[in-house]
């Protein structure tokens, strides 16, 4: 399979509509499942596993844009309604028809903006998902 | 179509600073400058002091829904007076044109210039002292 493009990434978020969140530079998700050690002491000296609860968290970070009507949604879901869920999608490689996405419902743990008098200013924020996490095509 | 980079325009942008309507930006004038020009259209026997431009390098500096670029040019300034007292002080005229400031781009949106190192170097004859001014232009479409 060829390698993608990481440029082909749209990150959307549910503001009345699906919009591209503008000036972002990175998407970082990491999707996983709790794993509970349940070794006994009589084992063959390898460790045995029971999956627990799956949890995802989703980073993005970009260039502090608050004229931005996605940025501006997720600051507020943070400032003026801490706890807000925001709904959001991802598309790997754009959005033309029937291409795939990852969606969701997170909540934003963390916004962090970055003022250096050397960059730009950059903003990341924190997202803790709310539910499963799916991959589907199209729509 | 447009450029995939922001040297014309950052380049096109000093050019009209540092030269207003094609003279000299007085001040400058009055520090020795007697021209700006691109770097490979200096006048033969161009007297001293003169500036030149146009070289400089750029990284890309995309998000994902829009192209971006960090691009570094170089003002070079060609002195041949006895100390540096002016050349400092067409440095601190250059600073007030192209440090923590936005540039008046033709297309692209001027996030920011700011200075980014100076270099004062002997200019290789043994009588010109070259003062090699890079700034960081960064610069989006949107």
């Amino acid at each position: 399979m060829a390698a993608k493009a990481g440029y082909l990434a749209v990150v959307q978020i549910n503001n009345t509509t699906y919009t591209t969140v503008g000036g972002l530079k990175t998407a970082d998700l990491q999707i996983g499942t709790d794993l509970y050690d349940i070794t006994t002491l009589a084992g063959d000296g390898w460790k045995t596993k029971l999956p627990g609860l799956a949890d995802y968290t989703l980073k993005l970070g970009g260039n502090f844009d608050l004229s931005d009507a996605q940025q501006a949604m997720l600051q507020a879901a943070v400032i003026t309604v801490p706890g807000l869920a925001v709904d959001w999608k991802i598309y790997p490689a754009g959005t033309g028809a029937g291409a795939p996405f990852y969606a969701g419902t997170c909540f934003i743990k963390t916004e962090g903006i970055k003022f250096d008098v050397k960059n730009e200013e950059q903003v990341s924020f924190d997202l803790e998902g709310n539910g499963a996490i799916t991959y589907s095509t199209g729509a | 179509m447009t450029a995939y980079t922001s040297h014309d325009e950052v380049q096109t942008a000093m050019y009209n600073i540092l030269c207003p309507g094609g003279n000299v930006d007085p001040v400058l004038a009055g520090l020795g400058v007697t021209g700006v020009f691109d770097w490979q259209s200096v006048p033969q026997n161009q007297p001293y002091d003169y500036i030149t431009i146009g070289d400089g390098y750029e990284i890309p500096q995309d998000t994902f829904d829009s192209a971006g670029f960090l691009y570094f040019p170089t003002m070079h300034i060609w002195s041949r007076q006895k100390n540096t007292k002016n050349p400092s002080l067409m440095i601190n005229r250059a600073n007030q044109f192209f440090n923590r400031q936005s540039l008046e781009l033709e297309s692209l949106k001027s996030v920011y210039s700011i200075i980014y190192r100076i270099n004062w170097l002997d200019g290789g004859d043994g009588l010109t002292l070259h003062v090699a001014a890079q700034y960081q232009c960064y610069s989006s479409q949107t």
